[in-house]
Order: structure tokens, then C-alpha cells, then sequence
């Protein structure tokens, strides 16, 4: 009898994930959610292969970071003031290595490091300082890259001979008496103007 | 008499069932989520488009239109979990008011065909003072267009950065963290919703007109297309975002959900709007009327084939009367999916963008406190009667908390999830989201009667942050 169990329970085992499998991701269409027949071999070395790539690695790290972070949030009060400062300081540098790679907006990595300094600081004073700290922080590389952006857009010679022609188009359709193609003028001086704009930016 | 089992050979069959099941089963039981080992295959081999524009769906009125080929719009399929600035070329008809590219932004994971559109707030404009960004009035967001690095910049926007579109909240959690996330930045003042090149003259005369492209219509469908031709149909799709963006999404909803074609669909629009108000209404009863007035001859909704009549030619309740006819029209048009509206009872920033510029006893009020309570009477004017509305839409829900210390209590999704709270009914806000998107039957319809157990509340050392950010 024990036999028998020890054979059949792999055997449901395995016709249910099977059966789980084969129904397809749900409301995906077939082609685009079912592996390729290599990939589904757990015979072949495909998926520890798969799973080996940078790519999984990356996955895995950045499932871990999330995971770790709700975690430390969660229980930030119930730790010891060394571990839960350890683990602050490791969430610390996994914010800036993805905000640097572009896995975290700034509004977001403001906010978790907004939640360490509650976490980690009990006095409120001090909380205040830190986080007041952080915001002139990103406040200051905000507007030293708006200004950057400004500058760039000002000498665009693409942007600048769109500009130029937009006002000459405007004079122009504003001047009309009557309106080509049937248009109103709003749609008309619209379709010139797009058509200026893929002139000036055209490769 | 039974044989002995080999602990050896026990093990290895309960491991390599283990092992079967665990790869098999999904990591989440999300629907809409990919297998494991479908995840897997995803890293290295991105999933393609299957829901691409169609040859009918590039003409006709508001077109879905492609990047020309060979344009380099700064797509990586591989790319997973980063932020990615999506260019759109001139002839997709896409653009930021000031003439300058629009963009807008994906961060795409591997592991669910999930969606989330979040479209970003900012205020309105609609004539030189508000559209040229000058200070001392209430304007929109990027007057001067789109930098590539949006995301990496603490602007205004971004302070206001909602749990929706956060892969990691401190604060909440919201199964939308886990999904694909487009965020459509604003840069045209016209709650997604124009298509007009303005002409707006200086009113002191010193300066050249402004020429301003209220282009929010077709911004929209060239982002469509775009999603449509790169990435997986949606089997969920959240369509969301506050104020402007709130009322972007709810202006765009049926087109967005028509040709992306989610399994399923969820709306929530957070503090944008569209107040039930006869075309020709009486100030007196339906507040808004002189704002709804304006936008429509200022954002060219009316025109021949235009926003409104386009919208109405698929949504047969839609009345060009009364734009507040939305509600019900997406009620019936979807009546499948899970639709949402939320705001603040003491909004006092969409609020003042509504009257503030079009009645004088607002605009030369003796004080303060005068000028808020008479903007607050015709908010709760407004605000009644569209709750009264909601209220009677099964898949469309209604929730009015009351006041938060946070950014003029506008927008109850920003920063967290949290003081927005409906005590008397012992509701939180996250019992509405969860409402709109996982629940069954009528979505949540609530409303707070009074501001006093949210003003008692302690300092909250976030709120102060981002009210500091706000300037």
C-alpha cells in the first residue's frame, strides 16, 4: 500500500500541474503565453539554463529587493535597533544602485528613503532634518536638470526652426479668408502645423 | 506484506514531484499572469505585440498613427523593471503644447500581461496668463514640454508619485505594483481631452501671441498605438490618475478600453471630475457651467468631428448636453467592467480651478476664509449631484471622503493610501480600490458627512515633506 501512495502521489502530482499548466495563462492568447516545446522539457538542461541566465539573476535580485523592503516596512518597529539599522543601510544601497539604473523614479525613491529615515530615526526633530535634507537633495538635482533641459530645447536648431515657421504658418492661416479642403481653420492651421513638425525633425 | 521503500528513492520522487509542481504552477494567481517558466522564457525573449493596430485603425477620425519606420523611438523589449522613455515622432500626431516632442514613459516586467495607464496631474489652461506659465495663477504642468530623464527628476509631478504606479510602497500595497506601468506625462492643459492649436494674445500687448497645442486627444491615441504595436494585449488594464490625469483617464476611458481590449477593465478617477451640468445651465444651480463653457470653445471640443462628437458616436447615452452624461454612458457602453470616481469634499485646488476665475465674489472675496467657504458651497453643489448620480450606477462607485492635511485635500491616491477615510462607515480608501478592482457586485458607493475626525488628526511627517516639495 505504501508502494502504491509513493507512486501515485507524484503521479496526481504531476497530472495536476500538468493539467494547471495546459490551461493556458489566463485570458492570454495561446501564442503568446505558451513556452516553446524546449523551454516546457524538464528533462533538458533548458531550464536550468533559463533560470542561469543574467537576466533570471536580475529578476531574482529585484524580486528580493521588493520582497525585503515590504518585509523591513512592515516590521520595522518589532526589530533591534542593529539589525533593523543594518537592513537600512543595505536598503539604502539597493535604492541607489536602481534608482541610478532607472528601476525607481525619484518620486518613488524619495518615498522609501522618506519611510528608512521614520523607520530608523525615533527623534522627530531629527526626522524632520533628514528628510528635509533629502528633499532639497532631489530638489537641487531637479532644478539643475530642468535647467539643462531648458538649455537644450532652446538651442534645438530643430526645435528653434519649428518655432519659427509655427508663427509664420499662424500669421498666415489667421490671415485667410477662406479655408482649404473643406476644414475648418482650427483643423487646418492643426494640419499645417503638424506638417511643419515633421519637416523640422524629419532624420 | 508490503516492500519496503528505499528512503533513497522516496525522495527523489517526492522531490521531483515537488519540483514539477512548484515550476508548473504560476507565481501568482493573478489572471493575466505568466506561468513560471513562462517568465523565464519572457527574460530573454520578450513577448511580442498581439493586438496590433489594425489598416482601418490608422484612418479615419483620430487615427491610431505609427512612428515611421526607421524612427528610433528608445524601446529595449528586454528591458524589465526600469523606466523607459518612449519618443513619439510629429506624424503620429502627438506633441506637447508648446510644439515640442511629447514622450511618455514604460516600465515593463516579465512576469504578467497586466497594465496599469496612469496619467499624470497638473492643473489646466486656457488663455495666456494660465498657458504661459507665468506665477500668481493657476497654470499646467510642463509648460516647456518633456525631458527625456522625467522620471528621474523630482518635479512636481513625480513628489506626487501615487502607490499605484510605485513598485515598492513603504505604505500600500496594490496588485497594480506588479504590472506593466505606462505613465503618460501632461504637458497640453487640456485634461487629455483637446484638439485645437490656440492662439492666445498677450493681454498686456507686449508679447508675441502664444500659440498653445491643447493636443491631449491625439497624444493619447499615439500612445495607444504605440502600446498596441509593442506590447501584450492587457488581460487586466487600470486606467487612472488624478485630477487632470483623473479626468483624462476618464475622458479617454472608452476609446483606451476599446482598442487595447482587456480582458478585463477598471477604471478609477481620482479628483478629475466631470460634474453632471447642462450645456446652457444656470451658474446659480450647476456651478461649473462657465469653466465647461470655456473648455469646449478653448480645447475645440465641439468641433466637427472633434473630441465630443467622437466620443459620442461610440457611446450612445454620451449627451453633448450635459458631459456629465459620461458616467452613465461607460455604465452602460462596459457594463462589465469596474468603474470608480473619488474626491475630496473639501477639495480646495480642482475646486478653485473651476470657479475661482469665473465668479467675482470668489476672485474679490475679503479674505481667505471667505474665498474658500464660497468656493467649498459650489464644490458641495457640484458634488451632490454627481454623487446622487454614481449612486445609482451599479459598476460605478462613488467614495467622498472629506479632508486630508495634504495638498489641498486634492487627490486621495497620491503619496498613500491613507486619511481617506469614511469613518462612519468604518471605510478606508483601500476598501474602494479593492472594491473597483477585485470586487463583486456593486462597487462601494460612500460619502463623509463632516470634517472633524479628520482634522483631528496628528502631524504627519510625510504630508509636511511633500506639502514642502509642492511649495
Amino acid at each position: 500500500m505504501k508502494k502504491v501512495l509513493t507512486l501515485l502521489v507524484p503521479c496526481l502530482v504531476f497530472a495536476a500541474a500538468v493539467l494547471w499548466w495546459t490551461r493556458g495563462d489566463a485570458g492570454a492568447s495561446s501564442d503568446a503565453t505558451r513556452p516553446s516545446s524546449a523551454a516546457l522539457d524538464t528533462t533538458s538542461p533548458t531550464l536550468a539554463s533559463l533560470q542561469a541566465t543574467p537576466q533570471a539573476q536580475a529578476h531574482r535580485d529585484r524580486q528580493h529587493f521588493e520582497a525585503d523592503a515590504k518585509d523591513f516596512f512592515a516590521r520595522a518597529a518589532s526589530l533591534g535597533a542593529v539589525e533593523r539599522s543594518e537592513r537600512a543601510d543595505a536598503l539604502t544601497r539597493q535604492i541607489d544602485t536602481y534608482e541610478a539604473a532607472g528601476g525607481l523614479s525619484a518620486g518613488e525613491a524619495l518615498l522609501l528613503r522618506t519611510a528608512l529615515v521614520k523607520a530608523t530615526v525615533d527623534d522627530p526633530a531629527r526626522q524632520m532634518e533628514e528628510v528635509a535634507a533629502i528633499a532639497d537633495r532631489y530638489r537641487t538635482h531637479a532644478d539643475r536638470r530642468m535647467a539643462a533641459f531648458a538649455a537644450q530645447q532652446a538651442n534645438d536648431p530643430r526645435f528653434l526652426a519649428y518655432k519659427t515657421r509655427e508663427a509664420q504658418v499662424v500669421a498666415e492661416v489667421m490671415a485667410m479668408t477662406s479655408v482649404p479642403s473643406g476644414l475648418t481653420r482650427d483643423q487646418y492651421l492643426r494640419q499645417r502645423l503638424q506638417e511643419e513638425r515633421e519637416r523640422a525633425y524629419a532624420p | 506484506m508490503v516492500a519496503p521503500v528505499r528512503p533513497a528513492r522516496l525522495s527523489l520522487v517526492l522531490a521531483t514531484a515537488g519540483l514539477t509542481l512548484m515550476v508548473a504552477a504560476p507565481l501568482k494567481a493573478e489572471e493575466g499572469d505568466y506561468s513560471f517558466w513562462q517568465t523565464l522564457v519572457n527574460l530573454v525573449s520578450p513577448p511580442k505585440a498581439d493586438n496590433k493596430v489594425t489598416p482601418a485603425q490608422r484612418t479615419g477620425t483620430y487615427p491610431l498613427l505609427a512612428n515611421p519606420t526607421g524612427f528610433n523611438d528608445g524601446f529595449q523589449p528586454g528591458r524589465y523593471d526600469a523606466w523607459q522613455t518612449i519618443q513619439l515622432a510629429p506624424s503620429t500626431g502627438a506633441v506637447c503644447g508648446d510644439g515640442s516632442p511629447f514622450k511618455f514613459f514604460v516600465n515593463r516586467v516579465a512576469d504578467t500581461r497586466n497594465t496599469i495607464i496612469y496619467m499624470e496631474g497638473g492643473g489646466a489652461c486656457w488663455d495666456y496668463a494660465s498657458c504661459s506659465g507665468q506665477s500668481g495663477i493657476r497654470g499646467a504642468r510642463n509648460p516647456n514640454g518633456i525631458p527625456d530623464d522625467y522620471m528621474s527628476l523630482l518635479n512636481p509631478g513625480a513628489s506626487l508619485v501615487s502607490p499605484f504606479v510605485t513598485r515598492v510602497s513603504p505604505f500600500d500595497a496594490v496588485k497594480t505594483q506588479g504590472w506593466n506601468m505606462v505613465y503618460v506625462p501632461y504637458c497640453t492643459g487640456d485634461i487629455y481631452s483637446g484638439d485645437r492649436v490656440a492662439v492666445y494674445n498677450d493681454p498686456t500687448g507686449q508679447a508675441a501671441p502664444l500659440v498653445w497645442h491643447h493636443n491631449g486627444a491625439r497624444n493619447t491615441r499615439a500612445v495607444v498605438s504605440w502600446l498596441k504595436d509593442n506590447l501584450p494585449r492587457p488581460t487586466q488594464m487600470l486606467s487612472t490618475g488624478c485630477s487632470a490625469g483623473g479626468a483624462g483617464s476618464l475622458t479617454s476611458y472608452h476609446p483606451l478600453r476599446r482598442d487595447l481590449a482587456p480582458t478585463r477593465s477598471f477604471l478609477i478617477d481620482d479628483s478629475g471630475p466631470i460634474f453632471p451640468t447642462p450645456k446652457n445651465g444656470n451658474p446659480v444651480d450647476y456651478p461649473s457651467q462657465p469653466l465647461m463653457s470655456l473648455i469646449r470653445s478653448a480645447w475645440g471640443l465641439d468641433q466637427p468631428n472633434g473630441p465630443l462628437p467622437y466620443l459620442a458616436s461610440g457611446l450612445p447615452q454620451f449627451d453633448l448636453n450635459e458631459l456629465g452624461s459620461l458616467y452613465p454612458a461607460l455604465s452602460s457602453k462596459y457594463a462589465n467592467d469596474r468603474l470608480g470616481h473619488t474626491h475630496f469634499w473639501k477639495d480646495l485646488n480642482y475646486s478653485s480651478y473651476s470657479y475661482e476665475r469665473f465668479y467675482p465674489d470668489i476672485a474679490n472675496a475679503p479674505d481667505q476664509a471667505t474665498k474658500e467657504a464660497r468656493i467649498h458651497a459650489r464644490w458641495n453643489t457640484d458634488t451632490a449631484r454627481l454623487r446622487d448620480r454614481l449612486n445609482g450606477l451599479n459598476n460605478v462607485g462613488g467614495y467622498f471622503p472629506q479632508y486630508r492635511a495634504l495638498n489641498e485635500s486634492h487627490c486621495t491616491t497620491i503619496v498613500d493610501f491613507k486619511n481617506a477615510d469614511v469613518q462612519a462607515q468604518n471605510l478606508e480608501l483601500k476598501h474602494f480600490i479593492d472594491s473597483v478592482l477585485d470586487g463583486q457586485g456593486k462597487v462601494i458607493d460612500a460619502s463623509e458627512q463632516d470634517d472633524k475626525a479628520d482634522k483631528a488628526k496628528p502631524f504627519n511627517l510625510l504630508y509636511w515633506l511633500v506639502d514642502q516639495l509642492m511649495g
